[in-house]
């Protein structure tokens, strides 16, 4: 990154309102009911229907091919959908009026690159109906807040990809939204920007925005995200709160003081089992059994415990086991016949 | 209903924006370098009046018969001598009344065996020709059954009928024969008002030898007499000299109508052409298309503002080349011919369909390249069918084409986009400030455009950038991005 550049603030200035709608969380901002598109004879989505809350981060997750993309432009009327139904802040899809309401950074973008960044938001503002004035207040305060004020005079063609992003993100803020679809928003971010973006996004939401994620970074998925399903060939496979997804399957880590040996026998004596898991020992609960066994038998012997965690299911372990329980993803049979037998 | 501000505000951002996508090509700088260099060009060029007696003298040798053709080496059978000349007032020498002698004398020109050979009775052979090629208003009946059998001549020559042609020959050498001082008279006074836009107030003939004929003469001038008045005109700053004695009108005619709104124009959609098809399909680039179809803004009106903005790209162009060209050649030569101007209009006009047809091609291709192309074809698609139909029509009197050749230009002058007849409108309205108003040429743009007419042509040619624009918006509106 350019060294005039600064990182996404993580405080003040960003916006001003928190919704115009005066919705309360748990009010649904996006619905599909039964949604179906077809290109041709390839079906994209096979009857989708999910509704996303006021205030909530919600993520879509799938494979390539999953129809992710496909819904998105759906809900912007960027694409027709085929059949069944679809409500953006209580309006059909595509309502020019709600357009001005809804902010959106799609995958791969494209910037023209003979503007600058200030040039770009300005063209887009006015597109967006934002009068001259709240243009130059917004403008430098969108750049400022992710780090490219210092280089809003400068031609886009001159930003790195990581600065393009952090533009893109910008422009889909700068008329502050109730809605914020975003299509990989960390895509060419570095590791201390994708945490700014973390923490941006965690402010709009305290701001009662409703954010629409697509990702393929699972980690960023699971660390900003309330709730996340997961689609495949056009449908959903799953779908849940983050919480409820991730929780505990009833494994623990254990770690003793250096030097001191885990009684690995012992515990399986006393109905556990137990698998070695690098430096920690894995202990899997049983219907109905608890840890405290365990850890009184540790306590017994005079072991000191430095480690003791519930291991979670991350949401990659859950992406991946939910992806291969349904049917394979479109690249799947030809990655297999490439593997060495 | 969304506020029509909004849509105007909308409107002046894409514009902005088409502006920044050609600043930044830079195409717009290197146009605009050209259009300085075509105005530095226009503006050295200077115009030197000739005094009375040298203007009229130049005059004169512009009567039928009095010019040499260097192209086949014929030497002129007739000499307009002036003599006795006389101005009567004090004026510049396009607002002089003159009193002057004319003398008209058959040379003896070398014959196609070398040996002498005496141009007798050529004098009154121009005279039974020119009577033909009057105003069908102004001619006699006479007239009128002379030039009925002399196109009948032309078509039995066309088709080898060498007898009747070797019968009428005779028939003219009577009608010839029998021209009259009245006719003479004539012919001097519709010469001076043609050639010199010269108002003859009085011409008497004067009998004299047999291969000499004498007019006394006394003319007054117009206000247009300027435009035919004899000129020397130089370019590079005086450095060469392209032409003594001709019609400034006229020259300046051939720089404004032929140079720039032919070849000049020419260049221009082509490099505005080029230039503009990239417009739609950078529009439609994966993820730019989708940020603009994201706003609140239909596809439709999206794209008719982009297609303005195209237009505009033409617009400014044009608008500095045309003003620029013509301040400067109205400084140098006194010329003010305002009609020029409609030129802006009628290019952006022209340049409306080749744009239209970029358009719709860009939005079903998304290829610049693909859109260059399609540009170009129609442009010599309809410059072909415009150029041919022009050439048909002139010779369609004459009945020597093929029926069926002749209903093929005429269809697809019909159907098509009238790209040429725009050139032939806007033409006529430069040649009604600059070229004399009994000169052949402006009779010649004047037949052109009466044939022509602004309704059907701006209606027909408005008609295909509609249904091109419609079919664009359909499939911008609804295809899938």
């Amino acid at each position: 990154m350019a060294s005039d550049t600064h990182g996404i603030q993580t405080g003040p200035p960003l916006s001003s309102s928190t919704s115009s709608s005066g919705a309360r969380p748990g009010v649904p901002v996006l619905s599909t009911q039964n949604l179906i598109k077809n290109y041709g004879k390839i079906e994209a989505l096979k009857g989708v229907t999910l509704t996303v809350n006021k205030g909530e981060i919600f993520g879509l997750l799938g494979q390539n091919g999953a129809g992710k993309t496909t819904l998105v432009k759906i809900m912007l009327g960027i694409t027709k959908l085929s059949y069944g139904g679809a409500e953006l802040l209580d309006e059909p899809v595509g309502h020019p009026q709600v357009l001005t309401r809804v902010g959106y950074l799609p995958e791969d973008h494209r910037f023209p690159d003979y503007h600058t960044g200030y040039s770009l938001l300005d063209f887009y503002g006015s597109l967006l109906e934002m009068p001259r004035a709240a243009r130059q207040k917004s403008i430098p305060e969108m750049l400022e807040l992710v780090g490219l004020k210092g280089r809003m005079n400068y031609k886009i063609r001159t930003y790195s990809k990581g600065m393009k992003q952090r533009l893109g993100i910008a422009q889909a803020l700068m008329h502050d939204p109730e809605v914020i679809f975003l299509d990989e928003p960390t895509d060419g971010v570095d590791p201390v920007g994708r945490k700014e973006i973390r923490a941006l996004l965690h402010r709009l939401k305290d701001q009662g925005k409703t954010i629409f994620i697509n990702s393929h970074l699972l980690g960023e998925v699971e660390l900003i995200c309330d709730r996340v399903v997961i689609m495949q060939r056009g449908e959903i496979i799953r779908q849940g709160d983050m919480a409820t997804l991730t929780q505990s399957r009833g494994f623990y880590l254990i770690g003793l003081a250096p030097r001191q040996d885990f009684p690995q026998d012992d515990v399986r004596k006393l109905g556990y089992n137990v698998a070695r898991d690098g430096d920690f020992w894995e202990v899997a609960l049983k219907e109905g059994q608890t840890i405290d066994p365990v850890i009184d038998l540790l306590r017994g012997r005079g072991l000191n415990l430095r480690h003791l965690t519930e291991k979670r299911q991350s949401l990659e372990d859950l992406f991946i086991q939910t992806v291969e329980a349904a049917e394979p993803g479109v690249d799947q049979p030809v990655r297999r016949r490439r593997l060495p037998q | 209903m969304r506020s029509l501000t909004q849509y105007v505000l909308k409107f002046f951002a894409i514009l902005k924006d088409s502006l920044q996508e050609t600043l930044d090509s830079k195409v717009l700088y290197a146009m605009f370098v050209l259009s300085g260099l075509a105005i530095l060009a226009a503006a050295s060029i200077g115009f030197e009046p000739k005094s009375g007696e040298k203007g009229v003298e130049a005059i004169l040798r512009r009567f039928p018969g009095g010019k040499a053709n260097p192209f086949i080496g014929a030497e002129a059978p007739l000499k307009y001598e002036l003599q006795d000349f006389k101005q009567t007032d004090e004026k510049k020498p396009w607002d002089g009344d003159y009193r002057f002698t004319i003398v008209v004398r058959e040379q003896t020109l070398p014959g196609p065996d070398g040996k002498p050979q005496s141009a007798k009775g050529m004098f009154r052979l121009m005279i039974y020709a020119s009577s033909l090629e009057m105003d069908e208003d102004k001619m006699t009946d006479d007239d009128r059954q002379a030039r009925k059998r002399m196109i009948q001549l032309q078509r039995d020559a066309a088709r080898g009928q060498n007898e009747k042609v070797e019968e009428f020959m005779k028939k003219i050498e009577q009608e010839v024969n029998a021209v009259t001082p009245a006719q003479m008279e004539r012919f001097i006074s519709n010469q001076l008002a043609a050639q010199g836009t010269m108002v003859p107030k009085t011409v008497h003939y004067a009998p004299s030898g047999s291969d000499t004929a004498r007019f006394e003469v006394e003319t007054l001038p117009r206000a247009e007499t300027i435009r035919t008045w004899p000129h020397k005109m130089t370019l590079g700053f005086g450095s060469y000299t392209w032409s003594e004695d001709t019609p400034i009108g006229s020259e300046v005619f051939l720089i404004e109508d032929v140079v720039i709104g032919g070849f000049g124009a020419g260049v221009a959609m082509l490099l505005a052409s080029v230039v503009t098809s990239f417009y739609i399909p950078n529009m439609l680039r994966k993820g730019t298309v989708d940020l603009l179809l994201a706003k609140p803004i239909p596809r439709w009106l999206l794209l008719l503002y982009k297609y303005v903005g195209g237009l505009l790209f033409m617009f400014l162009n044009t608008i500095v080349v045309v003003v620029g060209i013509w301040l400067v050649l109205s400084l140098r030569s006194g010329l003010w011919a305002p009609g020029f101007l409609l030129s802006i209009f009628v290019l952006t006009f022209q340049f409306s369909i080749f744009y239209a047809v970029s358009t719709a091609v860009g939005v079903t291709t998304r290829s610049p390249i693909v859109c260059i192309l399609a540009a170009c074809f129609a442009w010599a698609i309809l410059f072909a069918v415009g150029w041919s139909y022009r050439v048909v029509d002139g010779i369609r009197e004459l009945d020597l084409l093929p029926q069926a050749l002749v209903k093929t230009a005429d269809t697809a002058h019909l159907i098509l986009p009238r790209y040429k007849d725009l050139d032939v409108l806007s033409g006529n309205v430069t040649a009604r400030d600059l070229l004399g108003p009994d000169s052949p040429e402006r009779k010649a743009m004047d037949k052109s455009y009466n044939k022509t007419g602004w309704g059907q042509t701006l209606g027909i040619t408005i008609a295909y950038i509609v249904v091109l624009l419609g079919f664009s918006c359909w499939w911008f509106t609804t295809k899938d991005y």
